[in-house]
């Protein structure tokens, strides 16, 4: 009797260790299955109108998850321009598409009401306000995927067998009864990938320098203190603290010039008004996301229209922006912003920097590039 | 007559035992004036203020003096309190004053038996509504706050109960935390990354002690912790995951917080105290929060030791970091810091001292974190160690200056290490 008591309750304590060692686990295996799902449909051209382009395109893994096709020799798109070809083969947007890498550590977008500023956000104006907003995006951006409508990317997507069982199993049997929430579910699975180990190694000279496994340069040294001290660089991109982003994630407008090799393929017009255009205020017109610096030396071009190529020519049109400087890529003086009245004029545009401390600040965000894409670097 | 005198000596008799009785009368009466008029005594003759002095020896559950003052009291109003302020110059950034405390204790004796004691809390110099909305993010910082109300039923020395906001019985700084009590001007970060203190929460907490063997205890339930909020991943994710002090908190989930400690050789503090509940307020399921601590303190002759350990322990932290949308979220911290004092005025006839200290104290509120993913790692946000040398002078032992010189050793990265001197004037009342 006594035996058979035990038993009993061996095996119900044995049954509820195992439940609860299911239960779990279940939040990471699923997410970890969102992620492996969300890597399919990353790289899925076939999401696309004329299934030429997916989100790796602009956002290769393989090259600091920027647009690597600008640097294909003999490609239709082969110039450095700054903007990225569309599906149709066709169209050029008029923004350099940002690094994916670390992208998701971006807060939601929001007003931060104690230093009354725009904050986080995706996209270079802020216009998607999650990671998974973000990933909805360029499906149905005319000028990338092209897709008409959410219904149609969900179309695409049943075409895959596997789709259909991955999703039902991860976000319920029920997931495709409504295209809304399919399109929603196809998102987090992207928005889960970006999240994955994938996109952060942390693994860079800068913060191999934090775990001890690394000495800077005497050239890296002081590019780093003139980038915390005399260039002030860490006023918007800070680097203190453990596996610092490189960003504030705040908007500013840098006095940008356009892009005119750029326009010139695109044919655009209009003003780029960048958060002024989202949140309706004038006083923010001109004014972008501020980027991380992560993998900066190897995501050529800069700027939120591409229309530097060299990470020198930025950190010179910084320093010399308001001082009639030179541009080094055109050897003219630098053209006037595309937006004049809102500029930040006080921490950058004559920051009296020579040409070597131009360079030493240079050597210093080669050290942002991480590891897998330091063979990027020129 | 037999008749008229047995009535009289029935008047005698009756006269005698109501003459008996009134005398009882009087003197009970008398008694009470007598008692009156020395809690009048007490209550106007120490000063003018109309409160009675700190008895800085006296401690009520572990509590500071100022804060057990109404157990102690005469009267059934109590007012006490304390302060403190600072001016810390680090050598990696500006100079900054902070009225950093003004605190005001308000206690009031229902009977004997039932006790209401409150902590109101003005800190970083107050709230500014105005400076809040339009000044400087500092600004912001400053607040006024109920810090812990409760009502205390003392039922035995062995069995109370509290009801209501209390501090929670942690560590050796959380329950007194007045500035007479540690000799830096600033707090250990052990008792602030790892055990989030001043942490008060609403809850039930019962308590007693056994002074035949040196032990006193806390038992209670009280408001979980809630990590799944802002600082997710990052060094701060337990102290902001504490009740905020104003509002209308979340209570979804409760937590258990047990203490016990002992007192059995003079001298000698020896304790260890429990957190173990849900990790979130009802945002996460499946994820629960361990905190402990163990500490000592010792004091002979001038002489001071203190030491405390603590550690954070969060089960399926990927439940949080899944939950919140962030990339991580904290799984273990640990903490520790030994401090070492003595009085160099300790031998001489005067009732000022002068304690010299040093204290090391190294904190790890990032030992791992873990993805959504289940992937744990180490990481060093906040990895610090700090060596602080310092003196205190009492000119009077509710009066205390101090003046330190803190070395922090910032674990990540190089060059990041700074040193802040600080000086600063705390008091209780």
């Amino acid at each position: 009797m006594y035996k058979k008591l035990l038993k009993l309750t061996t095996l119900s304590v044995a049954s509820l260790v195992l439940f609860s060692a299911c239960d779990e686990q279940s939040v990471a295996t699923t997410n970890i299955e969102k992620a492996k799902l969300g890597e399919k449909l990353f790289s899925d051209k076939t999401l696309s109108k004329n299934k030429t382009m997916a989100c790796a395109t602009c956002h290769s893994l393989d090259n600091a998850m920027v647009d690597a096709r600008a640097k294909i020799p003999n490609h239709t798109y082969n110039v450095n321009t700054g903007g990225s070809l569309g599906d149709d083969n066709v169209s050029i947007g008029d923004r350099n598409a940002p690094m994916a890498a670390y992208a998701f550590e971006a807060p939601d977008f929001h007003f931060d009401n104690g230093e009354k500023i725009y904050v986080g956000g995706f996209f270079l104006d802020g216009r998607a306000h999650t990671l998974k907003d973000q990933a909805k995006g360029p499906f149905l951006n005319p000028l990338e995927m092209n897709m008409p409508n959410d219904s149609a990317v969900i179309a695409r997507v049943k075409d895959n067998a596997d789709y259909i069982s991955e999703l039902k199993k991860l976000y319920g049997d029920d997931i495709f009864e409504n295209d809304f929430k399919a399109y929603d579910a196809v998102a987090d699975a992207i928005a889960t990938f970006e999240q994955s180990s994938t996109f952060k190694t942390f693994d860079s000279k800068f913060d191999r320098l934090s775990d001890g496994d690394y000495e800077l340069t005497s050239l890296e040294e002081q590019g780093k203190k003139l980038f915390e001290g005399k260039a002030m660089c860490v006023a918007c991109h800070p680097i203190d603290g453990y596996h610092p982003l490189m960003t504030d994630f705040t908007y500013d407008n840098l006095g940008v010039p356009i892009n005119k090799e750029l326009r010139a393929l695109n044919g655009v017009k209009n003003i780029d008004k960048g958060l002024g255009k989202e949140v309706n205020d004038a006083s923010l017109d001109g004014a972008f996301k501020v980027s991380s610096l992560r993998n900066i030396a190897v995501t050529s071009p800069y700027m939120h229209n591409g229309v530097f190529k060299d990470l020198k020519t930025v950190v010179h049109f910084y320093n010399t922006r308001d001082i009639e400087g030179i541009n080094p890529e055109t050897k003219e003086i630098w053209d006037r912003p595309e937006v004049p009245q809102t500029i930040n004029d006080v921490e950058l545009g004559d920051l009296g920097l020579s040409n070597q401390e131009e360079d030493a600040i240079v050597a210093f965000m080669k050290t942002f590039t991480d590891k897998k894409f330091e063979h990027l670097i020129k | 007559m037999k008749k008229t005198l047995l009535s009289l000596s029935a008047i005698a008799l009756l006269s005698n035992t109501l003459i008996a009785d009134e005398l009882s009368t009087l003197k009970e009466e008398i008694k009470e004036l007598q008692e009156n008029q020395q809690t009048i005594i007490d209550e106007t003759s120490n000063d003018k203020a109309g409160f009675s002095t700190v008895d800085t020896s006296f401690s009520h559950n572990g509590m500071g003096a100022a804060a057990s003052k109404v157990y102690s009291s005469k009267s059934a109003l109590s007012i006490g309190g304390y302060g403190d302020m600072y001016v810390k110059m680090p050598d990696n950034g500006s100079a900054k004053a902070d009225v950093y405390h003004f605190v005001p204790y308000i206690g009031y004796k229902f009977s004997d038996s039932i006790i209401l004691n409150t902590e109101l809390e003005f800190e970083h110099g107050g709230a500014n509504a105005e400076e809040a909305a339009n000044g400087p993010s500092d600004a912001v910082e400053g607040y006024a706050i109920v810090e812990f109300m409760y009502l205390d039923f003392l039922i035995s020395k062995e069995f109370n109960v509290q009801v209501g906001k209390t501090l929670v019985p942690m560590g050796l700084i959380n329950l007194r935390h007045e500035p007479t009590l540690f000799n830096t001007v600033q707090k250990p970060l052990t008792e602030k990354y790892i055990i989030p203190a001043t942490w008060a929460s609403t809850g039930v907490n019962t308590y007693g002690s056994f002074e035949d063997i040196g032990i006193s205890y806390n038992a209670g339930i009280t408001q979980a912790i809630d990590l799944n909020n802002g600082e997710n991943g990052k060094h701060e994710q337990v102290i902001a995951g504490t009740p905020s002090p104003t509002g209308k908190t979340d209570i979804a989930d409760v937590a258990f917080v047990g203490r016990l400690d002992y007192t059995g050789v003079n001298g000698l503090l020896l304790g260890a105290s429990v957190y173990y509940g849900n990790a979130t307020q009802g945002s996460v399921i499946g994820s629960s929060a361990f905190i402990y601590d163990v500490h000592t303190s010792f004091e002979y002759s001038g002489f001071k030791a203190k030491a405390l350990y603590s550690a954070v322990s969060i089960s399926n932290a990927e439940n949080i970091a899944s939950k919140s949308g962030a990339s991580e979220s904290v799984s273990n911290s640990n903490g520790f810091y030994v401090n070492l004092e003595y009085d160099v005025l300790a031998t001489l006839n005067t009732t000022q001292k002068v304690p010299v200290f040093i204290q090391y104290d190294r904190v790890d509120p990032t030992a791992t974190v873990t993805d959504k993913f289940g992937t744990s790692t180490n990481s060093l946000d906040g990895k610090t160690a700090t060596t602080t040398f310092g003196v205190n002078y009492f000119p009077h032992e509710q009066v205390v200056l101090k003046a330190d010189y803190a070395m922090s050793d910032v674990i990540a990265g190089n060059n990041n290490d700074y040193n802040t001197f600080s000086l600063g004037l705390g008091f209780i009342f």
